[in-house]
């Protein structure tokens, strides 16, 4: 009877493999990040928890990091480093830097579109037993494009909440790595307090409609890279962008790029065959160069590769400056309207 | 100026061209003015090229004044009929003299704005302002760990 027992069981075993792996297939894939990230999302908006987090980030040859505090409760978020942030209720977003005022960044009355299906373009591993962060039990998810892989997550076991993500380079080196050292999951947190003021310094939102060119905000960037939003803060515009993982912003402004006016240790790329230079940044990277009378500068937390592309494919915004003849009428008409 | 802008609207109209000028002088009505404004409000271009325009006079009324070469008004008045029509024997009224200053200085700033006016001004990003304004709008809908946190790090990219 043993051997009858073993084969029913596995086929026992496979029939219940294959509907999982059916009923995985048939799940509706939600638009937005893949499923372990969006649990993460959900875990940290969820779960009252404060710790020590560490950031480190390639620059050049060097490794930096940075150590901050982080605590959540009630729905909000704060990070204390050198500079303050908080993520309050209704996706209120405040920066306060290096002990001086708080700063409205984003405020409830804008909007962004929702994020594009990530899993499009990124296949997740299937959640394993991974090693312990900050103490805790994890499992572990890689996140690959076209067969490479470029991250590692780490989640709580228990909450989903993500304890460490580390990014990879094309060489299958870390550039980049967030990670708690220690964390304190439930307990005495209390809800972070916003500020009962703030300057305002949030952007305003801008509709399509209104940019004197539809090429200065694509709907669509290579890659994958959809538009989320338009927002004006001064004389900046921004278009953000999402693939459903990473996010990119694209800001510009009208003028013309002085290269001595750059930090020196940028990296010069070439963008539409224009020179342009790299810098990383803590949180990913920024691409600076300048066309058609506009100066842009890409922030992004994707790897560099896919920044590059997603901006090659911008269109070229045309040229806004008056012409010659537009020069000469607007002196004439100066001269002559008080004469007349 | 088109017939549209006599009435007073701008409602049929695309952009306001060269209803700007007319804007910046203040030689709108009320009610134009206001009509000005809720065009400009929602038309990124127009609010461009008023800016542009506004630049162009500002740089303009910033040149030097140039004193003509002596007979440079006698010459262009009397070797130059079909210029300037003047009766025989008359002294150009002081007008007409202003308006051939204006004229001189046209082609004076023509030259300025051809030939020495920068193609655009310089801009220098702030690189962490920006940083900063991505990290927290991407934030938005997104796992605020991995998003917000690294703007708690000052971003400095050395010089």
């Amino acid at each position: 009877m043993a051997g009858p027992v073993r084969v029913r069981a596995a086929q026992a075993t496979r029939t219940v493999a294959a509907v999982a792996l059916v009923a995985g297939l048939a799940a509706p894939a939600s638009a937005g990040a893949p499923a372990p990230l969006e649990a993460a999302r959900h875990a940290a908006e969820q779960t009252v928890f404060e710790g020590v987090l560490t950031v480190r980030w390639r620059d050049g040859d060097a490794t930096r990091s940075e150590r901050l505090q982080v605590e959540a409760a009630g729905g909000s978020l704060m990070v204390r480093g050198a500079n303050l942030v908080m993520a309050g209720p209704q996706q209120q977003r405040l920066l306060a830097h290096g002990g001086r005022g708080w700063e409205e960044m984003w405020l409830p009355s804008l909007s962004a579109a929702a994020r594009p299906d990530g899993n499009a373009k990124y296949r997740t591993t299937t959640p394993a037993d991974g090693p312990a962060v900050a103490g805790r039990p994890t499992k572990v998810i890689e996140v690959h494009t076209g067969g490479t892989l470029l991250e590692r997550i780490y989640l709580d076991r228990e909450t989903n909440l993500l304890l460490e993500r580390d990014q990879y380079d094309r060489q299958g080196a870390i550039v980049r790595q967030l990670a708690f050292e220690s964390l304190t999951i439930g307990g005495v947190a209390k809800p972070p307090i916003p500020p009962r003021s703030a300057a305002d310094h949030a952007p305003e939102q801008v509709s399509p409609e209104r940019l004197a060119s539809p090429a200065a905000a694509p709907e669509r960037l290579a890659d994958g890279y959809q538009r989320l939003g338009i927002y004006r803060n001064g004389s900046v515009l921004q278009v953000l962008y999402s693939d459903g993982v990473y996010d990119l912003s694209l800001f510009q402004q009208r003028g013309r790029l002085v290269r001595s006016d750059l930090p020196d240790k940028g990296e010069r790329v070439s963008v539409k065959g224009a020179p342009g230079w790299h810098y990383p940044w803590p949180g990913g990277q920024l691409v600076v160069w300048s066309d058609g009378g506009q100066v842009f500068t890409a922030v992004s937390d994707a790897p560099p590769e896919q920044v590059l592309t997603a901006i090659e494919s911008l269109p070229t915004v045309p040229g806004r400056e008056l012409s010659l003849l537009g020069k000469i009428r607007r002196a004439a008409q100066a001269l002559m309207e008080p004469l007349s | 100026m088109s017939t549209d802008f006599g009435r007073g609207g701008f409602a049929g109209r695309s952009h306001l061209g060269d209803a700007l000028s007319a804007l910046l002088d203040g030689e709108l009505s009320a009610g134009q003015q206001e009509a000005a404004r809720a065009h400009l409000a929602a038309c990124e271009e127009c609010t461009d090229e008023l800016s542009a325009v506004g630049q162009a006079r500002s740089w303009l009324r910033g040149l030097p004044q140039v004193d003509p070469p002596f007979g440079f008004y006698e010459r262009i008045l009397l070797d130059r009929p079909l210029v300037v029509a003047v009766p025989f024997g008359a002294r150009p009224g002081l007008r007409r003299r202003a308006g051939i200053a204006a004229l001189a200085a046209a082609a004076a700033a023509v030259t300025v704005l051809g030939v020495g006016s920068p193609a655009a001004q310089p801009v220098n990003p702030s690189m962490p302002q920006l940083v900063e304004a991505h990290a927290t709008s991407a934030s938005v809908g997104a796992d605020l760990l991995s998003k917000l946190a690294p703007a708690g790090v000052p971003v400095s990219f050395g010089r």
